[in-house]
């Protein structure tokens, strides 16, 4: 019996190049699903997302089966343990056989989707190969806020603080995930559409490697995808010199960096602490965002969004928090 | 009695409703807060009550000629005859720094609460029902207290008359703190006569029904509460404890708002404050 298509996940931080690795990843030859599932570009990324509508669906349901915040640091592991239940088996296997149907390697991307590492290498039958797009989170962040809010609220919201929080509990959940998986590889934003010559050969290459195929062909299409004027949110501030960015937070970075230029080198979580506030902001962040897009047209969330946020009636699981309620 | 201003401010939900009533009951006149002049002068100085730079740029203002024209007719319409006057919520504590300007002889009575208890009342008053049950505020609202504290600390090491009352000590024994409080009223103001025939309805004013959301020492156990802030509210039950010169001199640089702190202030102003009206139609 032949071997079931690799799957090829795009990992990484929202806004922080995972649409273009995924175009990248498509011209190569990647199958990433039926083009009607895949979501309508926008201006916010004109040439679209490449996430597959049913995955994000199905993320936001474990989500809310698990029974506790995405940003909880204990969320990845009882997300995993979903895994054992004949229902999600199920309905994840029957993803993925409708993505490996074409006998192509087939891909996943979604910002979220680190959170689930643990679930998905429950699900499949060997790990995923791996890409992970990094780009300065000061950038990303500015760019989160224009693509996520008004212009009305855009132009006062200040996100810095909060999106690398965001960003610092999604790569605390990724790069552990990857320890035990050589077929990943780390790619910059910045890099990309620096030196896409040398970038794009190095994707490539791995690429060839890992699922073979591609050849001169593909890499030609994968050029034609680098468009520098979609480079957008350049700060003049250096994210090293940001006071209101922790020093973990630079170290994290720093180690990305490092990845993306040397390859794999150990991780350890507990040197980049998260601050006692973060689950608290972030997740107030989400309620709020969605307690006032049902009420203000201004604040309206996206089908896309719709697709990806676990909407609540009430605060999930306290336990990290010490079982507090400060609301009623 | 000398007409002298009398400012009893506290963070948020901290019972300066209830000190204020205490302090109306001793003799003082209330005035109005200055709210639309309060919120032109938040204006001027960049918009918000959450920037570390409000203070410097508050002091800036009251240097100004326009400003100053304003803020002294409006005091001087307050003082005459009557005794002293007082001022509280809703007087944010962020703004003293510009009305001091005016008032240089302030008597300040700081109302201290436990920062949980407050959290739990703040989202009571400001929070739709169906939201409240939806979203933690403690170390948002910690950080809105801290602040609060901050510049009540910083206003009364540059006042001598300054008392810190505890309100949930005014709830335990009302009799011992509503005298220390009066007393402390009588001798700032130079008051002619004792303040002892008004003790009586001022300790009818203290009701312990009305003390809700007590949540006792669980603040000192809460993870997402930073160490500096537990020890803040240590230092302001030490004040609160302490008759007369604090024995215990105020250094904020023991008690910093981290930087990233100001970020989720101001956006919740943003999101949260600005739309509060969709927010409670949602």
């Amino acid at each position: 019996m032949p071997a079931a298509p690799a799957a090829l996940f795009v990992l990484g931080a929202d806004r922080s190049g995972t649409s273009l690795v995924a175009e990248l990843a498509v011209r190569w030859g990647v199958n990433p699903g039926d083009p009607a599932l895949l979501g309508t570009a926008d201006g916010a990324n004109p040439r679209g997302y490449f996430e597959h509508a049913p995955l994000q669906e199905l993320l936001r349901d474990l989500a809310l089966a698990a029974e506790t915040s995405p940003w909880d640091p204990a969320f990845p592991a009882r997300v995993a343990e979903l895994a054992q239940d004949p229902a999600w088996r199920e309905r994840a296997q029957a993803l993925a056989a409708s993505l490996s149907a074409g006998g192509r390697p087939w891909l996943l991307k979604e910002p979220l989707l680190g959170l689930y590492l643990g679930f998905w290498e429950r699900i499949l039958p060997r790990p995923p190969i791996c890409l992970v797009t990094v780009r300065n989170p000061h950038d990303a962040a500015r760019s989160f806020v224009r693509a996520s809010f008004p212009a009305e609220l855009s132009g006062r919201l200040r996100l810095i603080t909060y999106f690398v929080l965001r960003w610092q509990v999604l790569f605390r959940a990724i790069l552990p995930a990857l320890a035990g998986n050589p077929d990943h590889l780390v790619l910059t934003y910045e890099g990309l559409l620096k030196s896409p010559v040398e970038q794009l050969g190095r994707l490539s290459r791995f690429l060839d490697l890992r699922l073979g195929g591609g050849g001169a062909d593909g890499l030609e299409q994968m050029f034609e995808a680098i468009d520098p004027g979609l480079w957008h949110q350049k700060s003049e501030t250096s994210f090293f010199d940001l006071e209101q960015v922790l020093a973990p937070q630079k170290d994290l970075l720093r180690h990305l960096e490092r990845r993306a230029a040397s390859g794999p080198e150990p991780f350890v979580a507990e040197d980049y602490p998260l601050p006692p506030y973060h689950r608290e902001w972030l997740d107030n962040f989400d309620t709020l965002r969605q307690f006032l897009a049902s009420a203000d047209p201004a604040c309206r969330l996206s089908a896309r969004d719709l697709r990806r946020l676990p909407w609540r009636a009430s605060a999930p699981s306290d336990e990290a928090e010490g079982k507090v309620p400060t609301g009623l | 009695m000398v007409s002298r201003p009398i400012l009893v401010l506290g963070a948020e939900r901290s019972g300066v409703t209830l000190v204020s009533t205490l302090v109306t009951l001793w003799g003082a006149q209330a005035a109005p807060a200055p709210s639309a002049l309060n919120a032109e002068i938040l204006a001027a100085a960049g918009g918000g009550l959450w920037s570390p730079a409000l203070a410097d740029r508050l002091a800036a203002l009251a240097a100004e000629p326009a400003w100053r024209e304003r803020a002294r007719a409006l005091i001087a319409s307050l003082g005459g005859e009557a005794g002293p006057w007082l001022w509280t919520a809703p007087f944010p504590p962020q703004l003293v720094p510009f009305w001091e300007k005016f008032i240089p002889d302030p008597v300040v009575v700081a109302v201290v609460r436990n920062p949980l208890d407050s959290t739990r009342s703040f989202a009571r008053a400001r929070l739709p029902e169906k939201l409240a049950r939806m979203i933690r505020l403690t170390s948002y609202f910690t950080f809105r207290w801290q602040a609060a504290n901050l510049t009540l600390l910083e206003l009364a090491q540059r006042h001598p008359d300054h008392l810190f009352v505890d309100y949930e000590k005014i709830l335990q024994s009302p009799v011992e703190q509503v005298r220390r409080l009066g007393r402390f009223l009588d001798v700032t103001t130079g008051a002619a006569e004792s303040c002892d025939e008004r003790l009586l309805p001022m300790l009818e004013a203290v009701e312990p029904g009305l003390w809700h959301c007590r949540t006792g020492p669980q603040f000192f156990e809460l993870k997402q509460v930073l160490e500096e802030q537990k020890e803040l509210f240590h230092y302001l039950k030490r004040r609160a404890a302490h008759a007369g010169e604090p024995a215990e001199p105020f250094d904020p640089a023991r008690f910093p708002i981290p930087y990233y702190a100001w970020e989720y202030l101001q956006n919740f102003e943003v999101y949260f404050t600005e739309k509060e009206g969709a927010v409670a139609a949602g």
